[in-house]
């Protein structure tokens, strides 16, 4: 085999290995799943951290930013509830600090199955959670989850069977000090049913542990799933979540990403159309200030005709925080009469915020309609000054011109409760910020 | 403008029997072993006479090139070339040159002829022997380009050769060359800073606006600058100078690696318009042959209020791997690029552009048409960024690309990187094809299907061919129609 010899390797990748035999024993899974882990691990150390030679993750140099590789997770098992939609009528499933407490017993009388990740690597299609993901989904963050991978949730919703509520697999972090949590979750939604799941992530500020987490979702013939990500780990902690997605026959998807936590995120997703007539939606939304850094990589290919995307993606980013936003649509050969639409766009609240975007198309079948839109800019002046003139106080007009930048982004998801959730935890964010944008402005002037 | 075509005319009035002799100088037979080496470095400095430091200048560059890998990043392919495999100075020719225009390519031919190229000029386009001689007079002779000199000389316009310029103009040379791309920039800019032939070298003064389109075609020797060509243009405060490159016609050449190096320099109140026709031989419909066009192209508008504008018409070569950039260092600068990028057959085309806004209240606008046809790949690749101190930085951008047939790929890998709040960039790009309601129309009214795409691609790129020099936009215009034939049907 021929290894490119690494001279120096980070303090964070030195660190691995032994972190890998200190827990190996208890990680979770049949032989032929360590065999898998141990392979991965080979790989990750043989490649590294991601850098930012590596043209995906160019903007994100993990090689760089990740100082040192937090030890895995001791799980406690405290009984803490979600601050996430909190109020939100869903089938709940808690996962503290590794550890899952809080599982809903009665999903099984909605024909849904639910499955622990424990149990789904002993059985028998343990396997298939590691087989069939995309090429663009593969890194060495996510051989570091298959190696590491202790927790998570294999959800399968059977053919004709449509769920009423909303499933949230919430993940709540209290480890008083620096440790990674590696999650593999799965989401399987057959033939004409339908299913809304929401992912959320929250954690202690000043505390860098690290969340490593991934998902394999597939979308059923004539099928919808609708999907939300909300990310708000503490201001220390690094994100790192990878997912790869496939999309059947007349299918519909909704995805909606939402950054507002961590120091550092990484959102990468990789969207496969297996079938004909498909319809896919992504909508990200990116909230950050102080030192915060996300990037959200898409990759979208449309390998078969008369697909249909929908990209839109806003970041609103204070203080000196970093958004990047790289999306990819590939149309191959024969993926004729495709319509891919992507939009990136980057409102500016401070003068030392950066928007980094790299929106990509590739090209192969000429029968299409594809386009893309990137804009960055700050608070268009003119729109404040009508709201001013109307009595509206800067601040006020400010937090309500962003509300409703980023509120195209959330009405597109479709669900009204969950759209409602998520407008008062942008209301939230931008109480807190537009003040600082409002001191930032003047002082440009 | 129609100050080119005042030259044309003035040229064609020197009977050029007189200039038979004295100036046909026999270069072919020049020529360096296979290979690069430091020997080679200091053989080709050493033919072009020149001082001690610029041989060091290429030593130095040599070295680093020695150190570089090839790039790998842009979208093309083809066999890994082998650089000890080359000629580095006045490449011999293979064959004997035609004796008269029945021994030419019929193909070639047939181009010319579309493209309404009179006989004479064909001649001299496809080689034939003894035509050169009269075609050199025409356009090479010491007496036309004196009469060029004298003109320019009034406005204290320096246009000469760049091996002339390291010659006689060393201070300017010594102060420019690789300030704006330095030795060590990329792997293909390394080396032409080792090895460059020869190229154009133009100053224009403070306040002077040339009276009168440059262009290569007018420059003594132009047919030997062979294939690392360095041109260096500077115009200083309040100067205006428009350069044209390139030419419509086809262009065969034995050299299948060109790596040119071009450098623009704009002082305080300045502008540069620089026009780019490139028709080189793309290699026949099985994709073999062809030039590889690795160019680096750099503009840097370093004093207040300066203006570069790149314009280009990319219809040859078979790998083009080119972005003609601009450094907008001083305030209130501007840059622009229109582009046209044809691929057809093989051709793989990476070309785009850099917007690198460092200064105060820049601006830079950018309209890319790339036209893939065949099984050819074309992709535009740009950069615009802003930097913390670049307040009130502006950028438009329109990349549209055009599909002709289902086996060709057209792709967008733009990087927008904007480091402040005061920047707004905007970027739009779309895919798509010619529709068939726009065929059936044009059809429908008698034209034929190759006439009529060649319409709808002309009016897909006209955003571009107005900002072309005159003569060019009507040359351009033809070139897009025969490049895209066979195409259709």
């Amino acid at each position: 085999m021929s290894v490119e010899v690494r001279v120096v390797q980070t303090a964070a990748e030195e660190a691995v290995p032994g972190q890998f035999e200190a827990v190996a024993g208890t990680l979770p899974g049949s032989p032929e799943i360590q065999a898998e882990r141990r392979a991965a691990l080979a790989r990750f150390q043989s490649e590294g951290l991601p850098h930012r030679r590596v043209e995906e993750w160019k903007y994100t140099d993990l090689r760089r930013v990740l100082g040192a590789m937090p030890p895995p997770v001791q799980p406690t098992g405290a009984p803490i509830g979600p601050e996430t939609l909190a109020e939100l009528d869903a089938w709940k499933i808690v996962i503290v600090d590794g550890a899952i407490t809080c599982w809903p017993e009665a999903l099984a009388d909605e024909g849904v199955s639910v499955t622990r990740l424990t149990d789904a690597l002993a059985g028998a299609d343990g396997a298939g959670l590691l087989e069939g993901w995309q090429a663009e989904a593969r890194s060495s963050i996510l051989d570091l989850n298959t190696a590491f991978m202790a927790t998570g949730v294999v959800i399968a919703v059977p053919d004709g069977v449509h769920l009423a509520k909303p499933i949230h697999v919430a993940t709540v972090t209290t480890v008083p000090e620096a440790a990674a949590v590696t999650l593999r979750h799965a989401v399987r939604v057959g033939a004409n049913a339908s299913a809304t799941v929401i992912e959320s992530y929250e954690g202690p500020d000043d505390v860098s542990y690290l969340v490593n987490t991934t998902n394999k979702v597939a979308v059923g013939r004539d099928s919808t799933l609708t999907w939300v990500k909300i990310q708000r780990d503490g201001t220390a902690a690094t994100h790192l979540s990878t997912a790869t997605i496939d999309v059947d026959q007349g299918a519909r998807l909704t995805c909606a990403p939402i950054t507002i936590g961590a120091a550092l995120s990484r959102n990468q997703f990789a969207i496969a159309f297996d079938g004909e007539h498909a319809d896919v939606n992504v909508t990200g939304v990116q909230m950050l200030g102080g030192r915060q850094h996300g990037d959200t990589t898409l990759f979208v290919d449309h390998a078969l005709p008369n697909g249909a995307s929908r990209e839109l993606f806003k970041s609103v980013l204070d203080g000196r925080a970093r958004g990047v936003f790289q999306g990819k649509i590939v149309v191959r050969q024969d993926a004729q009469k495709v319509d891919g639409r992507m939009m990136a766009q980057s409102l500016m609240l401070s003068d030392q915020a950066e928007a980094d975007s790299k929106p990509e198309l590739e090209i192969y079948a000429d029968d299409v309609q594809c386009g893309h839109g990137s804009t960055s800019g700050r608070i268009d002046e003119d729109l404040l000054f009508y709201l001013r003139a109307r009595g509206i106080p800067e601040v006020t007009a400010k937090a309500l011109l962003i509300e409703a930048f980023i509120g195209e982004a959330v009405e597109a998801i479709g669900n009204e409760a969950i759209a409602e959730a998520l407008s008062s935890l942008a209301h939230d964010w931008v109480v807190q910020h537009a003040g600082g944008g409002a001191s930032n402005g003047g002082a440009d002037a | 403008m129609p100050a080119v075509r005042e030259t044309i005319d003035q040229v064609h009035e020197i009977d050029v029997d007189k200039y038979k002799y004295g100036f046909f100088t026999d270069i072919e037979s020049e020529k360096a072993p296979k290979g690069l080496s430091e020997d080679i470095v200091r053989f080709i400095s050493a033919k072009k006479e020149e001082p001690e430091w610029m041989l060091e200048w290429r030593l130095e560059a040599y070295q680093r090139w020695r150190t570089m890998r090839e790039p790998s990043w842009a979208k093309v392919a083809y066999p890994k070339i082998d650089f000890e495999d080359l000629y580095y100075y006045a490449a011999p020719k293979s064959t004997p040159a035609p004796k008269s225009l029945d021994e030419v390519d019929p193909e070639l031919l047939a181009t010319y002829e579309k493209l309404g190229i009179p006989l004479k000029e064909q001649e001299v386009l496809a080689g034939v022997e003894g035509a050169r001689v009269a075609v050199d007079a025409v356009f090479d002779s010491v007496s036309v380009v004196t009469t060029f000199r004298e003109e320019l000389a009034k406005h204290g316009i320096i246009f000469c050769s760049m091996s002339e310029a390291v010659r006689e103009h060393p201070e300017l040379v010594r102060k420019y060359l690789g300030s704006v791309v330095p030795t060590s920039d990329n792997f293909y800019a390394t080396l032409n800073s080792a090895v460059f032939s020869d190229g154009s070298f133009v100053y224009i003064p403070p306040g002077v606006r040339c009276p009168m389109e440059l262009s290569t075609y007018f420059r003594i020797n132009e047919r030997n600058t062979g294939q690392f060509e360095r041109t260096l243009l500077i115009a200083d405060k309040g100067s205006y100078v428009s350069y044209l490159e390139g030419c419509t016609a086809p262009m065969r050449d034995e050299n299948q690696l060109h790596a040119a190096v071009v450098e623009l320099v704009a002082h305080e109140d300045a502008e540069i318009k620089y026009s780019t026709v490139q028709n080189w031989y793309p290699g026949d419909k099985n994709g073999v042959g062809g030039i590889y066009n690795f160019v680096t192209k750099r503009g840097d508008c370093r004093g207040d209020n300066s203006k570069i504008s790149w314009t280009q018409v990319e219809t040859g070569s078979a790998i083009t791997w080119k972005y003609p950039s601009c450094i907008l260092r001083g305030d209130n600068s501007r840059g622009e690029f229109y582009s046209i990028a044809i691929s057809n057959g093989h051709q793989q085309v990476d070309s785009g552009t850099k917007m690198i806004h460092l200064g105060k209240n820049t601006s830079s606008r950018i309209i890319s048409k790339g036209i893939a046809a065949g099984v050819s790949e074309n992709t535009y690749r740009g950069l615009v960024s802003a930097h913390g101190k670049a307040t009130n930085a502006r950028n438009f951008t329109q990349c549209d690309s055009l599909l002709i047939g289902d086996r060709c790929g057209a792709h967008t890998v733009p990087y927008i990187e904007a480091k402040n709040s005061s920047t707004v960039f905007e970027h739009e790009a779309t895919t798509s094809k010619i529709s068939d309601d726009q065929m059936f129309y044009c059809m429908q009214r008698g034209l034929s299907e190759e006439e009529a795409v060649a319409l709808i691609v002309n009016g897909f790129v006209r955003d571009v061919l107005q900002h072309l020099p005159m003569e060019f936009m009507v040359e351009s215009q033809k070139l897009i129609g025969i490049s895209l034939e066979g195409s259709v049907g």
